[in-house]
């Protein structure tokens, strides 16, 4: 992760977190990319906020399905190498 | 559109561990030379597709290290477009050969992808993805998100994905360049390890070493294979920005203006390569390009009627999925193995689909005699 875009990144978060949506589809990852490695399994879902769809990760290994209406939270995005920065990003976790 | 195809060639396309990139490069760029009967010095210029050499091997600047195989140190242009990097280095070539700066060129593509982990190759392909929107997702994730809508909207049976991998592997056996020459059951696809619901191992393309060169020329010429059109659509990177999820318009898009540039119907085309980078992906091609209506691609599949001796024949080279998929090199490959195809009489029109990321981008070429 480059630290620039890391610090330009999270200028929006506080836009997110909050804010609530419905699955449109969904599924799980079992192989992920190398930075979300520890994660696995994770859902990956389409996201709709009334006009606007957006992708995310779910949180840790909740199962999301279609319809399930979840809300945007500020989560560990990604794992790197010990010297980098451990990232943080919007995911989104059901809203119960 | 006045091009010819004067030669093909493709490498081996596998885990080819005692090979490298530009070792790949040049057999296919010699292959080519001699399957066209040339001389390096005949070529005017070149265009070379790769995705990620930059990634794989901090390897850049593969324009020039391209054009250094020839003594005489031709133009070269490098372009990427993800898995849609070959087809639009064709583009590239053939807009050159059409203003009429260049009479004979030549389209390269390479891709060395089998000496990083497969987690590192999951890493390297993600980024054909937005990695600013969409964090976390896989190639596998985002044709999983298609696959599910797709099972949803038209009942889309776990047999019939299945159907394509068995296809195309059994497609394979004869094309010697292939990475797999096994086939595999429907069952064996069934059970195979789950990699994001739905989609199984055995639904994935695999991770391929491969080249692939042709050579295309405006000099009037007889008895070669001609490209008769092309056309290239873009759609929104994010699937979450797509009007729909069942269907890839920038395919949609390609095919009319492909149509509409070569002045061939579609029920002229009797061959397509087809870009299966999932099971899923042919499924929707094969409506998308309007070869069968939608929610009947998985049906027509397992009927065989995409096999050789259908209505049309789907990927007689084995595809993505049992050719391989050097990513680079896919687009190139395509237009290779049609140009084989119709000159030994198995098609006189036939057509190929290659698209970027997971729909993104998408290239139709039409060829015939």
């Amino acid at each position: 992760m480059q630290p620039a875009k890391y610090w330009r990144d999270n200028k929006s978060w506080k836009n997110w977190i909050g804010k609530r949506g419905t699955v449109v589809v969904s599924t799980v990852v079992t192989v992920p990319p190398s930075a979300q490695n520890t994660f696995q399994p994770y859902s990956y879902a389409i996201v709709s906020f009334g006009g606007e769809r957006y992708e995310f990760m779910g949180v840790g290994h909740e199962l999301l399905i279609e319809g399930d209406q979840v809300e945007c939270c500020l989560r560990k995005t990604s794992v790197s190498e010990d010297h980098e920065i451990i990232g943080y990003g919007i995911k989104v976790r059901k809203v119960t | 559109m006045n091009i010819h195809i004067l030669g093909s060639a493709t490498t081996s396309f596998g885990e080819l561990w005692e090979r490298s990139l530009m070792s790949l490069f040049a057999e296919a760029v010699e292959a080519a030379l001699n399957d066209a009967k040339l001389e390096p010095a005949d070529i005017e210029a070149a265009f070379i597709a790769n995705k990620a050499a930059g990634s794989y091997e901090n390897q850049h600047h593969l324009n020039a290290l391209v054009s250094q195989l020839f003594p005489h140190f031709p133009p070269s242009v490098r372009v990427e477009g993800a898995c849609a990097s070959g087809s639009l280095a064709m583009i590239a070539a053939e807009l050159a050969l059409l203003s009429g700066r260049y009479k004979t060129v030549m389209v390269v593509g390479a891709e060395k992808m089998t000496d990083v982990s497969s987690q590192e190759t999951t890493t390297i392909l993600s980024g054909a993805a937005d990695t600013s929107t969409e964090v976390g997702s896989t190639f596998p994730a985002l044709y999983a998100l298609l696959a599910k809508s797709h099972i949803k909207s038209y009942h889309t049976t776990r047999e019939q994905l299945s159907a394509v991998a068995v296809k195309n592997h059994h497609h394979a056996l004869s094309n010697p360049r292939a990475q797999f020459h096994k086939e595999i059951s429907l069952e064996q696809v069934t059970k195979s390890q789950l990699i994001s619901d739905p989609l199984r191992l055995l639904d994935c393309s695999p991770v391929s070493d491969g080249a692939a060169a042709v050579i295309l020329s405006t000099q009037p010429v007889k008895g070669k294979t001609k490209l008769l059109g092309f056309g290239q659509a873009q759609d929104s990177v994010s699937l979450a920005g797509r009007s729909s999820l069942t269907s890839l318009r920038a395919t949609k898009v390609a095919m009319d203006q492909a149509l509409k540039d070569s002045g061939v119907s579609r029920d002229q085309l009797q061959a397509a390569e087809i870009h299966d980078c999932f099971t899923i992906a042919e499924i929707l091609a094969i409506e998308d390009l309007g070869f069968f209506g939608p929610g009947e691609g998985g049906p027509a599949t397992l009927e065989q009627r995409t096999t050789i001796g259908g209505k049309i024949v789907i990927n007689p080279s084995g595809g993505l999925k049992g050719c391989g998929h050097p990513v680079g090199a896919t687009g190139v490959k395509q237009i290779a193995f049609l140009n084989d195809y119709i000159l030994r009489g198995d098609a006189n029109v036939a057509l190929a689909h290659n698209v970027g990321g997971s729909g993104a981008t998408a290239v139709v070429h039409i060829l015939g005699k």
